[in-house]
């Protein structure tokens, strides 16, 4: 697969398509700089993920059969989200042991499936050029993303090469920020509890921006830091800065 | 919170209270950040630590799918030593065990080492039931059998207690109390109050690391030195212990040992490691006359059979509640059990019954954290989703929750039926926000609102947006 | 009582599914486990054994002190000298195995109080990997002069000092005692608020003699 343009479908991630649709725009502008023809394939819908961290595996069994066979005719998938992405990467294999044709096809797709800022990084060896964000920003690195898919040093790489961008350090930067997808619905006192501390610490640096690498964890900080009335601090997903595309409202709204 | 009340099922209301308690959020904050840091600082110097987790994983997963062998090996060696091995299935079986050989002793008064598995068992009360004294050796578990509260942590088992919380505990327990703000005045105290009475008590009781097969011996490890004077003064010992803490031979635990110091309390090696072979022999003046081993299943052979096996690698460090973000916040007395934080997740059910502790695989983040951290490799979060995976077939998920769960999944798998839905759900929380950016109140997501707001999407949805410009 | 024994064993070997293997195919097994010792173990290539002992033992965390002696007989002079140090009287409890030694200096007796401030004790060696001392139990070597003291005076020879902690288990090693303790350091906790102090139940001073003979 080292296609010049390879054609990669683009996994939107149903939080991003509901809610902040500017950061695949921005997916689907960075992957197109790295050379890359995009599919958005339209039958996508949900990786699956809520029914399988609810228990429900028949349910994340139909779905993660769906993903995979609207995703295997591209050379690569990318989402931009590490816990989406390590629901395929890791989970799907896992998830259709029982099926052996079932498990190899998902293999197979999880093999050639990336999250945004590693694909961009690793693969395309893709490096950010005249792109200016002028911030002191600060950088929670997301635990899917981590622990599933071992994203650490990719994002900061890519992001040191922004004109008048710092990235301060942050304490507790790889500290879960107690969203947890439904857990911070089910379990709401215990998620806020978490959240503060997270954003203890983002307000401890003195970072005008915090950046992290999934849509849940974003939507998690940034509403703590929205109910605080920390307005000074704007929140943005990497890809929107990379893409140049941080000029509007970030994620708390600012 | 008293122990009589204290239960898996009542996670929700006791997390929900606890995260209130500024004093607990202190003291988890000053001693779980404490122990991080300790393992990073020891860990840099011990670059074999990965090597050395797949060979103790490799020592248990070997010594669990032998374990009657090891088992029958580890009492064969125990009894030529002198020992007496008594076998329990189930805690009142092993706390019987336990009252009897006390009576047998003629045992007023009992000192014990922290044994989680004792705690688990419900030895403390089970004593108490019979009329012995009981006295707890173990600084921390000194603080919390004066403050009549179960432990909250598995190796500091009063770490939600701040300095200035035993201090008013020793005021008013201690026959000749030190206070002075300091912590090592603290220790002082305990110190002057117990020493009398590890020479009065009748019978030493202590839990153990490690059992070692060739050899029939019980190991233990503490930083006090308690666990030598509980056990050399009385004229007996007693050991409960699950049968999972066997292992082959001495240089498998040395191997277990180096993992269990660095990642229990960031320290190379534990200040007191002992090798207990049986009673005092024909030759010795000191040392207990009788010594007893009681094995106990409590659950743990159905684990053995179950996908729940690995978590029997479990060597009770802590780390994986030392770095768990639910336990940060809430501590250990919510989990209502023996054992909190990951790994308490997992042994509760297994040990109680999913049914009463069916919150706990549901209250995690799954951020992987402690399975990162585990000296032995379980694999927490995966065993996390495999108890959710029971309770949803088992029918313990909330109704309504199941339900929308379902409801969602049927939608997501009709692709037009679900962009309608998204476009809707997308349309209506720009509706409610109106202009404002972030939602401060939200139907149907109070629990996200309670405290947090809730961003506003920016506009129609991707797939929506998507189709306008590429002409559609 | 062999009920419960007979059930659990069932329920093992039913968990197993397939029967137990033959003794040799599980010796075989066990005798794999630890491919390599020297995998698991810290190195320290930089200090010969008898440094790093030294260095651990007196680490910030572990606190000891150390004084080097020509022979077991300096023994009681070396103990004499830490009392007057310390300020403390003349007097100690010791081991009886250090009983034959010329005590003229200290007040010594082979008996010990439950509030000992000083005991004096011999080690059977040490590991350097983690400054351990190795004490056994034994009529000549009580094992409560270890723990009682206030102050514990330990006597290791230095060619006891093995460099790994599978030094204490070789293929030369006594049988096991009564009981084994490798003490590290003083005793200490970490209990309250996970702050370091010394001296919680055992020994808050822990003075090593080592001999060089
Ligand atoms: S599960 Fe692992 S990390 Fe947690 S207590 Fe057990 S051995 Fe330690």
């Amino acid at each position: 697969m080292t296609k010049v343009h390879p054609h990669v479908g683009l996994l939107v991630t149903c939080l991003v398509d509901a809610m902040r649709p500017e950061i695949g725009f921005a997916t689907l502008k960075l992957l197109e700089q790295a050379g890359c023809s995009v599919s958005v394939p339209e039958t996508q819908t949900c990786c699956g993920q809520p029914a399988l961290n609810s228990g429900a595996r028949g349910e994340a069994k139909t779905l993660a059969k769906r993903v995979v066979a609207a995703f295997e005719p591209f050379d690569y998938v990318v989402a931009p989200s590490g816990s989406c992405l390590g629901t395929v990467k890791t989970h799907y294999p896992e998830l259709l042991a029982d099926d052996p044709a079932w498990k190899r096809r998902a293999e197979q797709v999880a093999a050639k499936s990336y999250e945004i800022l590693s694909f961009l990084s690793e693969v395309r060896n893709w490096r950010p050029e005249g792109v200016r964000f002028p911030a002191k920003a600060t950088y929670h690195h997301t635990c899917a993303g981590l622990r599933e898919l071992g994203i650490y040093a990719q994002p900061l790489k890519l992001l040191e090469q922004v004109d008048g961008l710092e990235i301060l350090p942050l304490e507790g930067e790889t500290a879960c920020c107690g969203f947890g997808g439904t857990f911070a619905v089910k379990y709401p006192e215990i998620s806020t509890a978490i959240v503060s501390d997270k954003t203890r610490q983002i307000a401890a640096t003195g970072a005008d921006t915090l950046l992290a690498a999934d849509l849940g964890c974003l939507m998690n900080i940034a509403g703590k830091l929205s109910r605080e009335g920390r307005s000074d601090i704007r929140v943005f997903h990497p890809v929107e800065i990379l893409a140049g595309m941080a000029d509007g409202k970030g994620v708390a709204g600012r | 919170m008293s122990t009589a009340l204290r239960s898996p099922a009542n996670f929700k209301r006791d997390a929900a209270e606890a995260v209130t308690k500024p004093s607990l959020k202190i003291a988890l904050d000053r001693t779980t950040g404490l122990l991080q840091r300790r393992r990073v600082d020891v860990l840099k110097a011990y670059p074999e630590f990965e090597a050395t987790r797949e060979v103790a994983k490799n020592i248990k997963d070997h010594t669990l799918a032998h374990l009657d062998h090891y088992l029958a090996e580890f009492e064969k060696n125990a009894t030529a030593a002198g020992a007496v091995v008594h076998w329990a299935e189930t805690p009142e079986q092993a706390c019987k065990i336990v009252i009897d050989l006390c009576r047998q002793a003629d045992a007023k008064s009992v000192t014990r080492v922290k044994s989680m598995l004792g705690e688990e068992i419900g030895l403390p009360k089970a004593l108490a039931a019979a009329g012995i004294e009981r006295v707890e050796t173990d600084l921390a578990e000194h603080i919390i059998q004066l403050a009549d509260e179960p432990p909250s942590h598995i190796v500091i088992p009063a770490m939600h207690k701040t300095r200035e919380e035993v201090a008013d505990l020793f005021a008013h327990h201690h026959k000749e109390p030190k206070i002075d703000g300091e912590v090592g005045t603290l220790v002082e105290s305990a110190r002057g109050e117990l020493r009398p009475k590890y020479v009065a008590a009748d019978v030493g009781i202590s839990g153990a690391n490690f059992l070692i097969a060739s050899t029939g011996t019980v190991v233990t490890v503490t930083n006090e030195g308690n666990a030598e004077l509980t056990t050399e003064l009385p004229g007996m010992h007693i050991v409960t212990a699950g049968i999972e803490k066997v292992v082959p031979e001495p240089q498998h635990a040395l191997v277990l040992l180096r993992l269990l110091a660095r990642s229990a309390l960031g320290t190379e090696f534990t200040q007191y490691t002992s090798f207990f072979t049986g009673p005092r022999r024909e030759d010795e003046t000191t040392g207990p006359e009788a010594m007893h081993i009681v094995l106990v299943d409590n659950g743990r052979t159905q684990m053995l059979a179950s996908e729940m096996r690995p978590m029997l690698r479990c060597i009770r460090c802590a780390a994986c509640i030392n770095h768990c973000p639910v336990y940060g916040a809430i501590g250990g007395h919510p989990y209502g059990s023996t054992y909190p934080g990951p790994m308490g997740s997992v042994l509760t059910p297994a040990l109680q019954s999913l049914e009463v502790a069916k919150d706990l695989p549901h209250a995690c983040t799954l951020n992987g954290r402690c399975q990162e951290v585990c000296p032995v490799k379980i694999p927490l979060p995966d065993l996390i989703r495999s108890l959710r995976d029971d309770t949803w077939r088992r029918n313990l998920v909330p109704k309504p929750a199941k339900l929308a769960v379902q409801a969602w999944a049927w939608v997501a798998v009709r692709p037009s039926l679900y962009r309608l839905v998204s476009g809707l759900a997308n349309y209506a929380l720009r509706l409610w926000a109106g202009p404002r950016g972030m939602i401060a109140k939200l139907p149907l997501a109070g629990g996200w609102t309670q405290g947090r707001d809730f961003p506003r999407p920016t506009g129609p949805t991707f797939m929506t947006q998507y189709k306008r410009r590429q002409g559609r | 009582m062999s009920d419960a024994r007979s059930r659990i064993f069932a329920r093992i070997a039913s968990g197993r599914g397939q029967a137990l293997p033959s003794p040799e195919a599980i010796a075989a097994e066990r005798a794999g486990l630890v491919p390599d010792a020297s995998a698991t173990q810290p190195t320290f290539t930089e200090q010969d054994t008898l440094a790093r002992f030294e260095a651990m033992a007196t680490s910030e965390r572990l606190t000891a002190t150390v004084a080097h002696i020509a022979s077991l007989e300096d023994v009681p002079a070396a103990v004499a000298a830490y009392l007057a140090a310390k300020g403390l009287p003349a007097e100690a409890a010791i081991a009886p195995v250090l009983a034959e030694l010329d005590w003229s200096g200290v007040n010594a007796s082979t008996a010990i109080t439950p509030n000992q401030p000083v005991a004096v004790t011999l080690a059977e060696g040490g590991v350097a990997e983690t400054g351990s001392l190795i004490f056994r139990s034994g009529p000549e070597t009580p094992m409560l002069h270890n723990f009682l003291g206030l102050h514990h005076v330990a006597v290791v020879r230095k060619d006891g000092i093995g460099r790994y902690l599978e030094s204490v288990f070789g293929p030369d090693a006594p049988a096991l005692p009564r009981i084994m303790s490798l003490v590290t350091g003083t005793s200490g906790t970490a209990d309250i608020e996970a702050v370091n102090i010394r001296g919680a139940h055992g020994p808050r001073y822990l003075h090593i003699l080592m001999v060089a003979e």
